[in-house]
């Protein structure tokens, strides 16, 4: 067998909802978001142990928590920013809780997902937060500013002539391979898809998927846009190579719609299409990523580049080439929607994830390295 | 159920498809994905094996096939046998230690308060609003055709030049294209020739060792990526900043096989060479050196270092195979069934104790040799092996410091190859004179290295500053031809 293969590690039942997990960057710890009954939001971090984990933090916030990423800090401090239902974007130290380093209301409803760059890499552009929000706007914020974004991308209200604001589900960083490029793609219920130069500050591609985008991740942050993984309701994926971009189609897709269904008999996929909650690339090999599906599964995806990237046009202009996808394994995680995931940046194979019953699993998958 | 058609009709299979025979010569992965769709349906019936059997047929076909995807439950520790779990479990059990310890390095830094001081770049000016739509042509054009002209008004008409507008339509399709275009232009710049040096070695210094590693790392990570989609400039600039940031043998190693991919052999060699000096016994920096040479049609010095690499790992079978191969090419070479007494400078401290050790060492092997062998033979041998030893350390003491890592290439420049040849050739007369002095070092070759160390120590009059060191590649084989090779 050299295939690839997850095994469950440990499996912890909690006793609040999950809404988002995520390591602990160069520890075996990672962190749980989120919301307890009473509707008060809540932080644990836990620690791997042999086959146990060891609950080590626990902070509660006034509002549910939506959603966290470690990016903006750097290794030594590890702060966290994280994003309520109320819209308002924290950034905590875990060593001293109580007080934020960074607090603002950045929206009028939920902070649907936020992601975080800037704080470990060089050269690779200044630390920012970006949050995407039910109430339309995708903001970009910088922890040395506060009160105010430094951009805002909100649409205008109908009323006033604009395309009118829509549910933001899902927002992504890339491009950043040098201090002044970089890049923020939005997933928005309609299946808007929308690209933005921070650096020319518009948008620069958009396109319209068939059902709402839940999950939108570039392979990279740090380098040149290469691909861009887009995941939606009904079991759709996409794979979009960003390397060249055609004035009229755009970028080169490959769609995968499949690729929520659940289970038919045997273990064979055939049965009803389910959500694809997110796409999250393996950190030590960026052509392979994991999709979390609504049937409580989590399937191993690889892309294989075509033999040529781009195609010269007859009328002199270029074209990508989309590439495949070959599913290199898929397990099923839970009985519920697996709906975060996140692959530790230290070692390869190794994850966590959390699902709507509950319960958060770390996972080891044995066999990339032959990838 | 009686509105919509079964598959078979959808598919126009004909019934009689669904059979062993058939399935078995069908070459069509498509009819056999239909196939298989049709019997798992269960609208013609049950028919498990065959389904199984029309699987089977479709997985030798087209092994990637979607509806072959299937679904595992998820396995737990329970459904390991206690060995496999224990062969899963160690390594995720040294990495949480691993990370413990370097976690708690981290946090003590973080204690202390000590924030990095890597520039960053400045907060973008003031708060830019962005409108979520992009900047399309077709809007401008809608905009002109709200203020269409009627077609009651003459007059308009008479200044609409159709041609004009046409243009104008044309210009702004032409501009959004050039753009794009612009910008592709500007994306496969940037791919192929990276960016500013990023890595200050100022900023450097106030990371710690675990932060240094982690962006070394990072680096690898992206290079890797970029070797793995034939990027391989790219690679190359990647592992040259995670070098720059912590040489490693890894690195090195990485970078090598990248320049050897670009048909860049010499580079390739120098990698090689970098990370040998980090780890001697590297056997994929070997092999790939020896590769490179072989490229680069330098067939002697590769087969030296193939042989390098089976006296470090007997059973290579690359190795093995490639010496074969050059043993056949060239059949003058000499053969690797023997014992090699390599002699390591280690940080000698001058030149002239060095050339004495040297002398002590060549002797120390004549006395050994004894006093049947034919004097003539040998002095010659041994002003061989002074002379090119010499001009070695000549070269070395001028470098003001003598490095053990690999002087051989030097040497190979030096002394011509057909002296090297005649110094290592398998001499008849030396062959047999020397049977003598292989039993006396074969039986000492029983003990372990270090006990002959100890014993050439002893047979020379003063302790010899070099580390003698004895590799073996075949016990049994080694007593029947010697062969000497000084490095």
């Amino acid at each position: 067998m050299d295939k690839p293969r997850i095994f469950a590690h440990i499996e912890k039942s909690l006793n609040y909802t999950i809404f988002d997990v995520k390591w602990v960057p160069c520890s075996a710890k990672f962190v749980v978001i989120g919301s307890k009954p009473n509707g008060t939001g809540i932080i644990q971090m836990y620690e791997l142990n042999g086959t146990e984990v060891d609950l080590i933090k626990e902070i509660e916030k006034k509002n549910s928590l939506k959603c966290g990423s470690f990016g903006v800090s750097s290794l030594r401090s590890r702060h966290l920013a994280v994003g309520d239902f109320a819209g308002r974007l924290q950034i905590l130290d875990l060593e001293r809780p109580e007080i934020p380093i960074y607090n603002v209301e950045a929206h009028t409803a939920i902070v649907n997902s936020l992601d975080a760059i800037g704080g470990t890499q060089l050269n690779c552009g200044a630390p920012e937060v970006v949050t995407g929000s039910r109430d339309g706007a995708v903001k970009v914020w910088d922890p040395r500013q506060n009160g105010a974004p430094v951009v805002d991308i909100s649409a205008k209200p109908v009323e006033e002539g604009g395309s009118g604001a829509r549910d933001c589900w899902t927002v992504g960083f890339g491009n950043s391979h040098n201090n002044e490029e970089r890049c923020v793609v939005a997933g928005y219920d309609n299946g808007d898809l929308k690209l933005f130069d921070l650096r020319q500050l518009k948008a620069i591609w958009e396109t319209t998927e068939k059902n709402g985008i839940c999950g939108v991740e570039f392979d990279r942050r740090d380098i040149p846009m290469n691909k861009l993984a887009v995941s939606t309701l009904e079991g759709g994926l996409h794979v979009y190579d960003m390397r060249t971009q055609h004035p009229i189609k755009g970028f080169a897709c490959v769609t995968e719609k499949n690729a929520g269904r659940s289970l038919g008999t045997n273990g064979v996929i055939t049965g009803p299409k389910a959500t694809v909650w997110c796409v999250k690339h393996l950190p030590q090999n960026r052509d392979i990523f994991a999709s979390c599906g609504g049937t409580g599964s989590v399937r191993l995806w690889q892309y294989e580049y075509p033999a040529k990237r781009t195609k010269d046009l007859e009328d002199g202009g270029r074209i990508g080439v989309p590439g495949t996808l070959n599913m290199l394994h898929a397990v099923t995680m839970s009985g519920q929607p697996v709906h975060c995931l996140d692959w530790s940046p230290d070692k390869m194979g190794l994850g966590v994830c959390g699902s709507f019953d509950q319960t958060v699993r770390v996972f080891v998958t044995t066999k990339l390295n032959l990838y | 159920m009686s509105s919509s058609r079964s598959l078979l009709e959808k598919y126009d299979i004909p019934v009689s498809y669904l059979d062993y025979g058939y399935i078995n010569e069908c070459n069509n992965p498509k009819t056999l994905e239909k196939i298989v769709a049709i019997l798992r349906s269960g609208q013609e019936g049950y028919f498990p094996d065959l389904t199984r059997h029309a699987e089977e047929k479709l997985k030798s076909l087209k092994p990637r096939s979607k509806i072959l995807r299937t679904e595992d439950p998820l396995l737990t520790r329970h459904a390991l046998s206690s060995a496999e779990w224990k062969e899963f479990n160690e390594p995720v059990m040294d990495w949480i230690n691993d990370m413990r310890k370097k976690d708690r390095v981290l946090l003590r830094e973080a204690e202390k308060g000590v924030e990095m001081t890597l520039k960053t770049p400045p907060i973008r000016e003031g708060s830019k609003k962005i409108e979520p739509a992009v900047e399309k042509p077709e809007n401008k054009i809608n905009q002109t055709k709200t203020d269409r002209i009627r077609s009651t008004e003459y007059a308009k008409w008479d200044k609409y030049d159709a041609d004009t507008e046409e243009l104008k339509i044309d210009l702004e399709e032409e501009r959004v294209r050039e753009e794009i275009e612009r910008k592709n232009r500007r994306n496969l710049e940037k791919t192929a020739h990276c960016k500013q040096d990023p890595v200050d070695s100022t900023e450097l210094c106030t990371l710690t060792d675990i932060e240094k590693e982690k962006l070394a790392l990072q680096h690898k990570e992206r290079g890797n990526d970029y070797f793995r989609a034939k990027e391989y400039k790219e690679a190359i600039w990647e592992y040259t900043q995670g070098i720059k940031i912590i040489p490693s043998v890894n690195g090195y190693n990485n970078r090598a096989l990248a320049f050897m991919k670009l048909n860049d052999y010499q580079k390739c060699i120098e990698d090689c060479d970098k990370c040998l000096e980090l780890d001697s016994r590297n056997i994929k920096a070997l092999l790939r050196k020896a590769q490179a040479l072989l490229n680069l049609d330098k067939r002697r010095d590769a087969y030296d270092v193939y042989v390098q690499i089976i006296l470090f790992e007997p059973g290579n079978i690359t190795a093995n195979n490639q010496i074969k191969d050059l043993q056949k090419q060239l059949p003058d070479l000499p053969p690797i069934s023997a014992t090699r007494i390599r002699i390591i400078e280690e940080d000698s401290s001058s030149g002239a104790q060095q050339d004495q050790s040297n002398k002590n060492a060549g002797n120390s092997f004549a006395l050994g040799e004894g006093s049947s062998i034919d004097g003539q033979n040998i002095d010659r041998a041994n002003s061989l092996k002074k002379e090119s030893k010499g001009s070695s350390t000549g070269k070395d003491m001028n470098r003001g410091e003598t490095k053990s890592a690999n002087p051989k290439q030097e040497i190979k420049a030096q002394c011509p190859e057909q002296d090297l040849a005649k110094l290592i050739m398998p001499n008849k007369v030396v062959k047999s004179k020397l049977k003598a002095a292989v039993e006396k070092l074969g039986s000492m070759q029983k003990q372990s290295k270090v006990e002959f160390q100890k014993a050439a120590k002893k047979k020379s009059d003063k302790p010899p500053e070099m580390q003698i060191q004895l590799e073996k590649m075949d016990r049994d084989n080694c007593k029947n031809k010697v062969l000497i090779e000084e490095i």
